[in-house]
């Protein structure tokens, strides 16, 4: 009895080692974006379409100068809808939640997916991007109308940019991409 | 049986009992480094005579980050890593590394991270011949190979769910996330074969195969080449489990008050999920926009207000 006494107390000791203990972040006045963005259990619009808008510099969509981190909303708003990235009836204001299914129309857009015939004639919207994107593993499985944290999100990025170009970096000749 | 009977009696000893528990308590301990990987093992400490690899930048594109004692610097090909550097990607950037020996310059390993990426060169060492090699990868894709050496390498990658092992010559993609996993890709094992001169089909590995590079073209060149055109395939996917307070997106301190909100799908339901009402077109919270706040009301105590200004979000009162 003693025993399983002290056994359970040492168990609950070894418990209450946590992942989190002594972690102590690197203090920093300005972190870049990408690092805010990591650690956030949700992300706002304006994060989302900065960190979009960020990647797309990045594959060469526009020029390497322009400093997103410091743009206006409007003005990032105004280089999406450029890049048909995101739906100009679309007036979310900057503080608004980040959910899945605005993710996955971004990234459809992003990667020029044509999902159906009548999404072809009628125009994507955000339920059809989600099931396309989730069919095509970009997505993780969920549901569209929860909120996307910044970790996801960098994932989900990373296998956008991955499928845009896949072989970016890499000086191939036409013969030699299988 | 006497024996039995005297030793049982002897564990049955309060102080017997508590000292082998303090043993087990203390070997649980010293299994988790001080690192935030801490649901790995902790990594073996190199002897004193250890030299440090030099890891030399191929080739980079897009934004990509080191920091370094603290300090965050941009990568350029001029940049020179080293044991202790931790690496980020932005999404879109992609970054080719070469692990070298620190004398011959000989070439032992490569990688190539790409999309976002958050990597630690925890160890890049040899001792004598000997090489060992440890990358925490706490999110994002690498891609590796090793040259086979006289003295197999240890070249190891470290995500928070997984341990994958990169045996000589063998290529391989991981993808560590947090939404969907681990996600392993191997290469052809002994070399990665391209099928792009059928029938024959060349294989591609450090000295052999694929000779397209010009200038440079030492052996870790051929290296990079090789990683970067190799025929992958899907061999493991390692879907979970995912541990709770190893990913990098939680909020720790959020975490520690209420750990089970987070982790128990809780966040399915009004009164565990803090976000509902700030989704689109919803009623914003903005007294949750602030953590103290968060915490406070996770403790069911006042909403944080310092100096008794306004407070952060007004009640909606109506007239009767």
């Amino acid at each position: 009895m003693r025993f399983s006494c002290l056994m359970m107390i040492v168990l609950l000791a070894c418990l209450s080692i946590r992942a989190d203990d002594g972690f102590t972040p690197l203090a920093e006045d300005n972190p870049p974006l990408m690092s805010v963005v990591a650690l956030q259990p949700s992300l706002t619009i304006d994060q989302g379409y900065r960190v979009f808008l960020m990647m797309a510099r990045d594959q060469g969509n526009f020029d390497a100068d322009l400093n997103v981190e410091q743009m206006a909303f409007e003005d990032v708003h105004a280089h999406l809808i450029a890049l048909c990235v995101i739906s100009p009836k679309w007036n979310y204001s900057p503080d608004d939640c980040l959910r899945r299914d605005v993710v996955a129309y971004m990234s459809a857009s992003y990667l020029g997916v044509k999902p159906g015939l009548l999404t072809q004639w009628f125009g994507m919207t955000r339920r059809y991007a989600h099931r396309e994107m989730l069919f095509r593993r970009i997505i993780a499985p969920g549901s569209p109308r929860t909120v996307v944290s910044g970790s996801e999100l960098l994932s989900v990025m990373t296998r956008i940019s991955i499928c845009r170009d896949p072989h970016q970096g890499v000086d191939l000749d036409a013969d030699e991409i299988h | 049986m006497t024996d039995v009977t005297k030793r049982t009696r002897k564990f049955q000893r309060p102080l017997v009992q508590f000292t082998c528990l303090a043993i087990v308590a203390a070997l649980t301990a010293a299994a988790f480094d001080g690192s935030d990987l801490r649901g790995q093992p902790a990594a073996p400490a190199p002897d004193a005579n250890a030299d440090r690899l030099v890891i030399v930048v191929e080739s980079v594109s897009g934004t990509v980050y080191y920091t370094r004692g603290g300090r965050r610097q941009r990568v350029t090909i001029d940049s020179k890593l080293s044991q202790g550097d931790r690496v980020h990607a932005n999404p879109g950037a992609i970054c080719k590394l070469e692990f070298q020996r620190p004398v011959s310059e000989e070439v032992l390993s490569a990688i190539i991270v790409r999309g976002y990426s958050d990597v630690e060169i925890t160890q890049a060492i040899q001792q004598g011949q000997a090489t060992r090699t440890l990358l925490d990868v706490r999110q994002g894709v690498i891609r590796a190979g090793v040259v086979r050496t006289a003295v197999p390498p240890s070249f190891r990658v470290r995500t928070p769910r997984s341990v994958v092992a990169v045996r000589g010559t063998e290529i391989a993609e991981l993808e560590a996330s947090i939404d969907r996993g681990d996600s392993l890709t191997m290469g052809i094992v002994g070399a990665a074969m391209t099928n792009d001169a059928v029938p024959l089909f060349r294989s591609a590995r450090a000295q052999q195969g694929i000779l397209k590079r010009a200038e440079n073209d030492r052996r870790g060149g051929r290296l990079l080449r090789a990683i970067e055109v190799a025929s992958l395939r899907p061999s493991r996917i390692i879907a979970g489990p995912h541990r709770r307070g190893f990913e990098v997106d939680f909020v720790r301190h959020v975490l520690i008050s209420r750990p089970f909100l987070y982790n128990s799908g809780e966040t399915q339901k009004r009164e565990g999920n803090l976000n509902r009402d700030r989704l689109i077109n919803g009623q914003g919270r903005k007294d949750l926009l602030d953590e103290r706040n968060l915490n406070n009301i996770f403790n069911q105590q006042q909403p944080f207000n310092p100096a008794n200004q306004n407070p952060p979000f007004t009640p909606i009162i109506t007239n009767p």
